[in-house]
Order: structure tokens, then sequence, then C-alpha cells
């Protein structure tokens, strides 16, 4: 009796690690394509993308540096960003954080603007395919003429701001 | 014998399915994401109060995986009712990317790749219900091979559907994918 217990124990042990297995599987496959997200580091972002950039920024202008973090509605890592969003504003050493959602709806908009962080908030397909945005959450640290300075797939924005000096 | 353990692999399909849709949502509580979820961030009303309503629809889940196995006639309707709704509320979610469902074990990126997916799972509930069964692990094996067609099932008329939609033209201009960051 206590043999079948601890067969059927050890069976249900196999199956949960068995489904991490999977699980892990099912998450390392998008995590392959990260390497190449975003724009190249050195390169400037398009004059027209900066443009749009600096529109939804309060001053319409760019810091050094200013913070884009890259989100669509549906993707774990970039719900995980935009609820850490006020913790990391502390820690951000003087950057400005922008938020360039992919073709957000209406409630996400909403959501946006009760987060008190500036977004762009018309068609961003072209600011995407500019920044070769391929993975997401993408944060990407770039300075007041729009070079790339850094760029992380991560759902911490504070971990792409410059250390504190 | 196919037919003497089929509803036991129904049930044990179900009941695990459900607990692993219980786990996901107790992860979203805790990674304090639960107002951006897709759904949940639709209304104001639902976004301040989104841990809450999370937290009680993982209690839910939870607790029909559990009574599928132990009062499966409950189990089977109380299941049918979260289905409902999770079908439901999935209807606006932006094509193209997974639904995050049952621990991103059996994800759909399509709506109609859902709803195929919650058709075969409200077929086994059905069968959960006719039969009655008394929980056994003979079943078991039979569970793991149930879940795997559903899985090929959904993931095939997902591809289809995407194919087909806008979803699929963006895959073919190489659009973003998520991270799927853990």
């Amino acid at each position: 009796m206590v043999n079948e217990m601890l067969q059927w124990l050890l069976l249900l042990i196999i199956c949960f690690v068995g489904l991490g297995i999977l699980r892990q599987v099912s998450l390392l496959i998008p995590s392959a394509r990260q390497v190449s997200s975003g724009p190249e580091v050195g390169r400037r972002l398009p004059r027209r993308s900066l443009e749009q950039l600096k529109n939804a920024l309060p001053g319409k202008q760019l810091s050094e540096p200013t913070l884009v973090a890259f989100v669509t509605e549906n993707c774990v890592g970039c719900q995980e960003l935009l609820a850490d969003v006020p913790r990391a504003l502390g820690e951000l050493n003087g950057s400005k954080l922008l938020i360039v959602p992919r073709s957000p709806t209406g409630p996400v908009r909403q959501a946006l603007a009760e987060l008190g962080v500036p977004f762009v908030a018309d068609s961003t397909d072209g600011l995407w395919k500019a920044a070769q945005v391929t993975t997401t959450p993408l944060v990407v640290a770039i300075d007041a003429e729009g070079r790339v300075l850094r760029k992380e797939v991560t759902h911490r924005v504070d971990l792409v701001a410059p250390a504190k000096t | 014998m196919w037919a003497k353990t089929l509803p036991s692999a129904a049930q044990l399909a179900l009941s695990l399915l459900f607990l692993l849709s219980s786990l996901e949502k107790a992860r979203t509580v805790r990674s304090r994401s639960a107002a951006w979820h897709p759904v949940l961030v639709r209304t104001r009303w639902t976004r301040h109060r989104a841990p809450l309503l999370m937290g009680v629809f993982a209690a839910l889940d939870c607790a029909c995986a559990f009574l599928v196995v132990l009062v499966p006639r409950i189990g089977g309707l109380w299941a049918t009712g979260l289905l409902l709704i999770y079908t439901w509320v999935s209807r606006g979610r932006p094509a193209g990317e997974g639904c995050r469902c049952f621990f991103r074990i059996m994800d759909t990126r399509s709506f109609p790749g859902l709803l195929t997916r919650n058709g075969a799972l409200f077929l086994m509930i059905i069968v959960i219900l006719l039969s009655n069964p008394i929980p056994s692990w003979t079943g078991a094996p039979l569970a793991v091979a149930l879940l795997a067609l559903l899985w090929t099932i959904a993931t095939g008329v997902d591809a289809l559907s995407t194919a087909a939609g806008g979803a699929g033209r963006a895959i073919l201009r190489n659009e973003p994918q998520s991270s799927g960051s853990p």
C-alpha cells in the first residue's frame, strides 16, 4: 500500500517536472529572438521617429538619456514592466521614461494615462519598424540626439538607466 | 477498455488543466501585474480591483480542479460556468499573442483556436457529467493522450487561423514576438 502510494507520488512529481520543462520550452523559443531585437547601439533613430518620440514628451525634448519602453498588450513581460513602473520611476537617476505601446486599444490608453508616464498615443507602426523591435518588452536608452546608448529585453526599466554618479 | 477509462481520463485531464489555470493566475497576482492583464485592463473598475478578481478566480479554478475529482457532477457544472466566463471575456483579445492559459502550456493565439480548445473541454465535461466517474489513476495515461490530442488540434486551428488572418500577415512581416520572460 505504502509502495503504491510512493509510486503515485513519484509519478505526480514526474508529471509536474515534465510540465515545468514544457513551460520553459514555450518560454525559451521566443527568448531566442531577443539577441537581435531593437536598433543597433550607436546608431541614431530616424528623424521622423525622433519627432514622434519628442512630441509625446513633456517639453517635447529628449533627456540624456531617455528610456523608451516598447510594449505590447498581451505579453507577460510587458505587463510586469508596466506594473513595475511606479517603483522604477524612483530609480531612473534623472532619465525620462517614455512608453511606446503597439497599437494600443482605448482601455490601454486610459490605463497608461492613469499611470502618469508619457506614452505615444498615436499610431506606432512606423516607430516600431524604425526601431526594429522584434521582441518585447524592449527598453532602449537614447541620448538627446536620438543615438542609441543601450538596449535590453527586460521588464525592469531601471536596469537600463545609467548608474547614479 | 477505452470506454471504461475515458471518463476518468477526462476527469484527470480537466482537473490538471484547472490546476494549471489557477497557478497561472496566482503567478500573475504574485508578479503584481494583474491590472495589466488584457481582460482586466479593459475597464477602470476591473483595473482597480484586478488583484482581488484574479485571486478570486484563481481560487475558483483551484476549487474546480478538486471538485471535478471529488464530486464530478458538481465539478463539471462548475467547470462549465468557468469555461463560459473565460470564453466570453476572451472575445476581444488581440490575436497573435498567447492567451496565457493553463500556465502557458495549452496556449492559443487566436479566438478560433481558443474556441476549438474550449469546445473540446466542454466535450470532456459532458463525458464527466454523463458518466459521473469514480476517481481512478487508471485513466492517467489516456488523460495524457487526450491533452496531447487537444494541444495538437488547438495548435492546428490556431496556425490555420493566424495564417489566414491579419496576425499571420504580421508574422510574415516579421513583427515583434513577446519575450515570454518568466
